[in-house]
């Protein structure tokens, strides 16, 4: 049977306190980084237990930040400082291909309905990138 | 397109960039690079990333900004929906990511006698009733209406079955001592929108309704608190209506003695009067309501779609069924495409409100694609419709699914 040795009178060794330290400072950072935003890309196939709501008197979380990439087109900038003022352009992604119509109509609603600030001309502007990206004959 | 079907497509998607992503490497970077979206099929525009949101396992992103996210179909062979895999929905920007329950407060006002304002120990302390519930997106399955709409494109995950636990919307509308002649009660929660001009996302219920047994205010979703995502600390639950009543992260009842005007009952989830709310995209309903209760629907769960089963060789069948809360009668299947069906065995009764598992011992009888169908009846005998229905809102789509099979 191998004898434990107690630390010398009590007392841990500096490289023993070193060890811990580091190892818990590369947990924590795993911990943080595993966690955080949780903004990771995933194969979506694990089942593994997400981090549990914290509890105490108050709760918070992180969102992660996921900027989907606009392809390129016209007035690819005022689209993207435009319409990302509601939703992200993320949701302009999963759209299907639609006639001019229907992006005209689209538009107008989110002039009317949510205030959209856009001129005519920068409607059209927008209308015509989603035409390159989402249209349709 | 079925919904595994869906899901097979963004799995092969997810494999392309997710492979590996667990590395402090893709850590790092996977939140700032992306693939050049593939070209699409006509059918489904782009891919769609599946991230990990906090307290969620990685699930497939309909928008990041606010959060919509759709729950991984085989989290569906549960009865209950998992709180980590319960499907998001949020209409604005900004919505709450902290809450600080020492200083938040509940308020009730309008027409009742004596407004309150009730924290969350103040809800907890009012005693809870449980109920499960199915809580179900009007657009859930909108990305599979033909013609396409505009909108969040959900597939069929924009569902989940919870136990709620709460105090009866009636018991607090009773201590606020709601006044005769209430006609509407209007629920706003903490989320806001990004410029004045945003109707702030704001929910009616009737009068009579707000006060029969139904409606909760939930502190608990499966025995712990809500996640922050599905409204925390407290929601409206409203069992057997569609999900945009059951307003996220309440910070407000507020009792009007006339019919509430607000942009999300007056223009947005509007349907026609029409049977089953059906309507054509050149013939569109001339009357429309607000949407309420849920029509009946069901699903299978496993096996998977399009799996491989040996000829001659019985296998387990299983899936769920649910309806606006009535309750379910019967579940059929149909393997030979609807000429002739055979009852399904349910499963425990949860309560009107939840999903019914359904369970069938099947046995393949020749080689071949097929493709089974599977369709509910509630117990006031409405059905689901062979053909998929169509509405401008890409609501209430409760056709019978179908289960794409091959047998060698």
């Amino acid at each position: 049977m191998a004898e434990v040795k107690p630390a010398a009178h009590g007392r841990p060794s500096a490289v023993m306190l070193i060890a811990i330290g580091a190892l818990a400072a590369l947990a924590a950072a795993i911990a943080y980084y595993g966690t955080r935003g949780g903004a990771l890309v995933s194969t979506g196939e694990s089942d593994e237990a997400a981090p549990a709501e914290p509890q105490g008197p108050v709760v918070s979380m992180s969102l992660p930040h996921y900027e989907a990439d606009l392809p390129a087109g016209p007035h690819r900038p005022l689209v993207q400082s435009a319409c990302n003022l509601c939703h992200s352009a993320q949701l302009i992604l999963n759209q299907p291909h639609f006639p001019m119509k229907k992006w005209e109509e689209t538009i107008h609603k989110m002039v009317a309905n949510y205030g959209a600030p856009l001129s005519e001309s920068e409607q059209k502007e927008i209308l015509e990138y989603l035409a390159v990206i989402r249209g349709m004959p | 397109m079925t919904q595994a079907e869906l899901e097979t497509r963004w799995h092969r998607r997810e494999f392309l960039f997710g492979a590996g992503g667990t590395s402090l490497a893709a850590l790092l970077t996977s939140s700032c690079s992306r693939p050049a979206a593939p070209q699409t099929t006509g059918s489904w525009a782009g891919p769609d990333p599946v991230l990990r949101f906090p307290g969620k396992v990685p699930m497939r992103v309909i928008d990041d900004r606010p959060p919509c996210l759709e729950t991984p179909w085989r989290f569906y062979r549960q009865d209950l929906t998992p709180n980590e895999a319960f499907y998001v929905r949020w209409h604005l920007q900004t919505v709450p990511t902290t809450i600080d329950t020492r200083t938040y407060r509940l308020k009730m006002g309008g027409h009742v006698a004596s407004p309150l304002e009730l924290s969350l120990d103040d809800l907890r302390n009012m005693g809870g009733q449980s109920v499960v519930a199915v809580n179900q997106c009007s657009g859930n399955s909108r990305g599979l209406f033909a013609p396409r709409l505009s909108g969040a494109q959900w597939a069929n995950g924009a569902m989940g079955n919870a136990r709620w636990t709460g105090v009866p919307l009636r018991d607090l509308l009773r201590r606020a001592k709601i006044k005769a002649g209430a006609v509407q009660v209007v629920f706003d929660g903490l989320d806001e929108g990004p410029l004045p001009s945003v109707p702030d996302f704001q929910k009616a219920l009737d009068a009579d309704h707000a006060l029969s047994t139904e409606p909760l205010v939930a502190y608990e979703m499966n025995g712990k608190p809500l996640p922050l995502l599905n409204g925390f600390p407290c929601r409206l639950v409203v069992p057997g209506w569609y999900a945009t009543y059951w307003v996220k992260a309440l910070a407000e009842i507020t009792v009007l003695a006339q019919p509430f005007k607000g942009y999300w009952m007056t223009s947005a989830y509007k349907i026609p009067t029409t049977l089953n709310a059906v309507e054509s995209p050149d013939r569109l309903g001339s009357e429309t309501v607000p949407i309420h209760r849920m029509n009946v629907r069901s699903f299978f769960t496993t096996p998977d779609a399009e799996a491989s089963l040996p000829v001659d060789r019985p296998v387990a069948l299983d899936g769920i069924a649910f309806d606006g809360g009535d309750g379910i009668r019967s579940v059929e299947i149909s393997a030979d495409g609807g000429a002739t069906w055979e009852l399904a065995h349910l499963g425990d009764d949860l309560g009107k409100f939840s999903f019914r598992r359904w369970r069938l011992t099947w046995t393949p009888k020749a080689k071949g694609e097929v493709r089974l169908k599977v369709k509910a009846t509630s117990n006031s005998g409405q059905t689901q419709p062979a053909e998929a229905g169509w509405n401008r809102g890409g609501f209430m789509r409760n056709v019978i699914e179908e289960l794409p099979l091959t047998v060698a």
